[in-house]
């Protein structure tokens, strides 16, 4: 018997095994490695999405330019376009960005299509990261929050506030000091018996580099490798590979007449600061609407926000270690 | 835009109310936050304006939850009567509730 003859072959018709990942609580399924996605083969609980790559002919070919309503749009200072989001019923969304690429989403978030610009893929991945894959966690169930997480203890600890006040760099600190990285920007949530589920983004973190300057080179590996640049630094940080319960919520809150870092319990109104943390604002469906007030009210309900008044020139190293004393001080240690 | 025309207090007393389905509710720690799905706005309710939607949801009339909320805070019934009709009516200018046979 020749050897050829006890190799495999393809089956007619069979259906090549393809590479799962997961992020945002969506497995990815695509034909090779999906960059930044952590490998899995466990069915978070049956939400997936396909994803290939088309040619921008492809995308443009399903969506005229004048086709669509726009969702969100945001432009530069002089005016060239940055983002567009729009939606048509039956094909779904677009999210595109000149030179960070197009995608087209479906309307139940569970096949994606990406034209990928010929630029260093730090530029596209941050597109994708930041958009493309949260609408379909989103469309598929997910509540997301605007949140950067990192994970002590086997638990959760989202940073919520407002743009720029340092929720990215906070979390580099806190990972560069012994915490695990859980996610960067975007958080994904769903409610459990007893509490909130927090699940892992992927292993991408942004940071302006005069921040990731100021991490004493011994824990900056704890970071992961540079990757490259887009509008900031992209590293590779590994972030924690499952589920975790949420411990607790801080909000981040500068506070001009503070004279140092204080920690304190959010006694008026937490429920109003949850509700507006919600990321993809322009997805208004009622479906999504009512889960984020599920997920808030499940939040409020079962862990406790605090408040981080961040006097002037404190920086984000000062804010992680009073973070990590607070969560001692919480412990009895 | 003409303004829907309002049963007064005392019609409104004797009816009963719900939540649309294009409506819906929960309760925070600290207040209950009803959310319109038509327009997405948020409305933020003190613990006293939720109480009085979950019994208006447990099938009274505007006057009979009128009178379970006197008897719980322990206040003159004609006096709830009337905070209990204005907020209704705030309620429904803002969608958030109907009037059985409105809707």
């Amino acid at each position: 018997m020749a050897t050829a003859e006890l190799q495999p072959e393809p089956f007619p018709g069979a259906v090549a095994e393809r590479w799962t990942g997961y992020a945002f609580g969506v497995v990815l399924e695509c034909d090779d490695v999906f960059p930044g996605v952590m490998p899995t083969t466990s069915a978070a609980n049956g939400r997936s999405a396909s994803w290939r790559e088309v040619s921008r002919e492809e995308i443009e070919g399903a969506w005229r330019p004048d086709a669509g309503e726009i969702l969100f749009e945001r432009r530069h200072p002089d005016g060239r376009l940055f983002l567009q989001v729009d939606t048509r019923s039956e094909l779904g969304f677009r999210i595109w960005a000149p030179y960070y690429g197009r995608h087209l989403v479906d309307p139940d978030g569970q096949a994606i299509a990406s034209a990928l610009p010929r630029v260093p893929p730090v530029r596209w991945q941050r597109l994708f990261f930041a958009q493309v894959l949260p609408l379909a966690a989103a469309l598929q169930g997910m509540s997301l929050f605007h949140a950067s997480a990192v994970a002590l203890d086997g638990r959760v600890l989202p940073f919520i506030g407002p743009s720029g006040i340092g929720k990215t760099s906070l979390t580099a600190h806190l990972v560069s000091l012994g915490a695990s990285f859980f996610t960067d920007d975007v958080l994904a949530l769903e409610p459990r018996p007893g509490g909130v589920l927090a699940h892992p983004g992927p292993a991408r973190l942004s940071i302006d580099d005069r921040e990731l300057r100021r991490i004493p080179s011994a824990q900056a590996p704890r970071l992961g490798p540079c990757l490259g640049r887009s509008d900031k630094l992209m590293l590779a940080t590994q972030p924690l590979e499952t589920p975790l319960p949420v411990a607790c919520l801080y909000y981040l809150r500068p506070d001009s007449e503070a004279t140092h870092i204080v920690i304190e319990e959010r006694r008026t109104e937490p429920g109003r600061t949850l509700l507006g943390s919600s990321f993809i604002n322009y997805l208004r469906s009622p479906g999504y609407l009512e889960r984020h007030l599920v997920i808030s009210a499940a939040l409020d309900a079962s862990v406790q926000l605090y408040d981080i008044r961040i006097p002037r020139g404190f920086r984000p190293r000062d804010i992680a270690a009073r973070v990590l004393e607070h969560r001692d001080e919480l412990s009895g240690r | 835009m003409t303004a829907l025309a309002r049963p007064d207090n005392d019609a409104l007393l004797s009816t009963r109310a719900h939540v649309p389905e294009h409506v819906v509710y929960r309760a925070f720690v600290q207040e209950t936050v009803v959310l319109n799905l038509e327009t997405g706005r948020y409305q933020g309710l003190n613990p006293t304006g939720g109480r009085i939607l979950d019994l208006l949801g447990g099938g009274h009339t505007v006057g009979s939850a009128a009178r379970a909320l006197a008897e719980e805070y322990q206040r003159p019934v004609p006096d709830v009567e009337h905070d209990v009709c204005t907020f209704c009516t705030d309620l429904l200018d803002r969608g958030l509730i109907e009037l059985d046979g409105d809707g």
